[in-house]
């Protein structure tokens, strides 16, 4: 070993290790020390109140995790439903206690494993289903009225999949009604990772998409009670680099744009709203992202009340799960990403998070492994049953820097929250172009910042080992491919062609005419048409080619 | 094609297939026209045929892709021998998540280097000027 490496460690000693920078991760400044003249005007029963009072700052439950620890809940979903079905019931065996399930790209843009898009993606960054048949299959054995599914797709696939699922509990004599879940179905996320107009309008039409949601919204609240919808997803526009008050602005801003949607349609608005729930990220900077959670509730709470004049005290309710940020991990020493995650959870529990979603410390480069996929579900378990921060309902509550900055991020947000309101909302700010440029300007900002050193990235920038990331991934694609593209053939030729015919016309008809079109929908999964089917017919129908 | 002495060169940046995780590509792309190259993005979701075009019409030096999740060797496969066929055709670079195993695949359709996940702009500008410099 040269005498320079070893004497860098002790220099370093020498030099004084310091912060990187002394703002959050957002960018306010952080105060040296904080103290009573930086809550100064904060009021207790305005601002805070206690937990599972309005306006919720401290928690929607008045006994938070002592009611009922945290739902670990992680997402997966990959090759085919056999593939799937065995990870789900490892999950539940490993303490996960709910289920969270994520379709292929393919599935996910609305196609099926037989078309020329799907080449080389079946299978990948989810589970391949396309038909109900599949369904079932990927819920073998799973008691459909006692656990809860998720689903994280966005329409047209997040309806298709609602519908395969209820299609599913009738053929299993159970009443659609007592299904349990969520159903994300937020169109104005972009599904990984991109943010472009053109993710959003690349393979299916926005404002369809839109109105698929509060279709669902709709059906859901007269038809499907435990079912909700939307989960509205700030986490992936979080993951494109830009900060925890735009995090709130956009996520709220969207879910303003499906209230209001369903406002329009004639709802009222606690038929509906109580089902809302929210998919936000829990990032690295660990006291910004617990103000943001508390910031997130104050803010949803005083707008559902305030602005959009609900009365039921559930749906003030900022219900939210939480999915650690990906972004923060490193394929570089990928162990480290264990520590990384246990801050990140922490932040969420500390957060008041009603669920966690935790990534394996090698999701940088494969999918995750039996393996990591329970170490994930352990730092649940560890900081949830050894760590004792559940004992106390919102423990940094009252902290000075806590209030403090809870305050500050919920001023930047509002105004941000406002400024997306004054364009015409989230699908403007899509169209125009807006959001784009907010996003770029941000990327630029963090690599900036990294190349200055301003911020570090252990392993990657700073730290570094000589080393080649070890990258695993599944490289099944292949196999699933064709396993896939074969099933959906022969799906497709052992049905009753002219009545699966007939049930895409009549989805046709609904999205021209302007119909709920979630009945249509139902009765086309039944009548064996699959998810590509459908979603070309909602295309046809509103005259969108994919090119 | 190949630029005329002085002009910069020129590299096309796309994602090809169903994956829009566009975030180190277009990191790349900012750093590369910091550093003197012309750069056009072509932006997610391109089929091979697109790409192809596009590096024609673009008159590309350089074909850069960005791949995360598993599609690179599909993708190559069908894009590598569109692009072998321009005169002279360009030098093709990868970054993204690409299992060791399938870095040989990739060299042997053509691809001139991989860079994995977590490498800083100035690898593949230093890269791309001793490349192109070997060309001129």
């Amino acid at each position: 070993m040269a005498k320079e490496d070893y004497l860098s460690g002790i220099d370093l000693y020498l030099k004084g290790e310091r912060p990187t920078r002394l703002e959050t991760d957002s960018g306010i400044p952080v105060p040296l020390i904080c103290g009573p003249a930086h809550t100064d005007g904060l009021d207790y029963d305005r601002d805070l109140g206690a937990a599972g009072a309005y306006p919720f700052t401290r928690g929607i439950h008045a006994d938070m995790y002592r009611g009922r620890l945290w739902t670990r809940r992680q997402i997966l979903g990959y090759g085919g439903p056999k593939e799937t079905n065995r990870r789900i019931k490892f999950l539940f065996k490993e303490g996960q206690t709910g289920l969270n399930l994520v379709p292929d790209l393919v599935g996910a843009h609305g196609f099926d494993p037989d078309d020329p898009w799907a080449e080389g993606e079946v299978g990948l960054q989810g589970v391949s289903i396309s038909t109900l048949t599949e369904m079932a299959e990927t819920l073998r054995d799973l008691p459909l009225d006692q656990m809860s599914v998720t689903m994280i797709a966005k329409p047209p696939c997040g309806m298709i999949w609602l519908a395969m699922l209820v299609a599913l509990a009738e053929k299993r004599g159970l009443s659609p009604a007592s299904l349990m879940g969520t159903v994300m179905n937020d169109p104005l996320f972009q599904i990984s990772g991109g943010v472009p107009l053109s993710t959003h309008t690349r393979f299916f039409p926005l404002k369809p998409a839109v109105r698929l949601a509060v279709d669902t919204i709709e059906h859901c609240s007269r038809h499907l009670p435990r079912i909700n919808t939307p989960c509205v997803n700030g986490y992936n526009v979080r993951e494109t680099g830009i900060n925890a008050a735009h995090e709130i602005a956009f996520t709220l801003a969207g879910a303003a744009t499906f209230v209001e949607g369903a406002l329009a349609r004639g709802l009222s608005v606690d038929a509906f709203a109580p089902r809302l729930s929210f998919f936000v990220a829990s990032h690295m900077d660990l006291f910004e992202e617990v103000a943001k959670f508390r910031a997130f509730r104050r803010i949803w709470a005083r707008l559902m009340r305030e602005q959009y004049g609900a009365r039921d005290e559930r749906s003030l309710w900022f219900r939210f799960s939480a999915q650690t940020s990906g972004i923060a991990l490193t394929a570089q020493q990928p162990l480290n990403n264990v520590v990384r995650t246990t801050l990140q959870v922490l932040a969420a529990v500390l957060g008041g998070a009603q669920a966690v979603q935790a990534s394996a410390f090698d999701e940088a480069i494969s999918l995750p492994t039996e393996e990591s996929h329970r170490l994930v579900v352990r730092t649940s378990q560890i900081i949830g049953y050894e760590s004792g921060v559940t004992r106390t309902v919102d423990p940094l509550g009252g902290g000075y820097f806590t209030e403090w900055l809870t305050s500050r991020l919920e001023a930047e947000a509002l105004t941000l929250f406002e400024k997306v309101q004054a364009m015409g909302g989230m699908v403007a700010a899509i169209e125009s172009g807006w959001l784009e440029n907010v996003v770029n300007e941000a990327r630029s900002r963090r690599m900036a910042d990294m190349e200055a050193g301003r911020q570090l990235l252990v392993g990657v920038n700073a730290f570094r080992i000589e080393e080649e990331p070890r990258v695993k991934i599944h490289r099944t694609s292949g196999r699933w491919e064709r396993e896939r593209r074969r099933f959906v053939r022969e799906f497709k030729r052992g049905r009753n062609q002219r009545r699966a015919a007939q049930a895409l016309d009549r989805v046709q008809d609904a999205m021209a005419c302007g119909e709920n079109l979630f009945p249509s929908v139902l009765a086309a999964v039944k009548a064996s048409a699959t998810l590509g089917e459908v979603s070309h017919a909602l295309r046809e129908a509103v005259g969108f080619k994919v090119h | 094609m190949a630029a005329s002495r002085g002009d910069p060169h020129r590299v096309l940046l796309a994602k090809m297939g169903l994956d829009s995780h566009d975030h180190g590509v277009r990191v790349m792309a900012k750093a590369l026209a910091s550093a003197g190259f012309e750069v056009i993005y072509q932006g997610t979701h391109n089929r091979p045929e697109q790409v192809a075009r596009a590096a024609t019409e673009e008159s590309a030096d350089v074909v850069g892709l960005s791949f995360l999740s598993g599609e690179h060797l599909a993708n190559c496969r069908q894009l590598l021998p569109l692009l072998r066929r321009a005169r002279p055709p360009p030098l093709v670079i990868v970054g993204g998540v690409i299992p060791p195993n399938d870095l040989p695949k990739l060299k042997r359709l053509g691809v001139a280097r991989v860079f994995g996940p977590g490498t800083m702009p100035a690898s593949v500008i230093r890269f791309l000027r001793e490349r192109l410099k070997d060309e001129a």
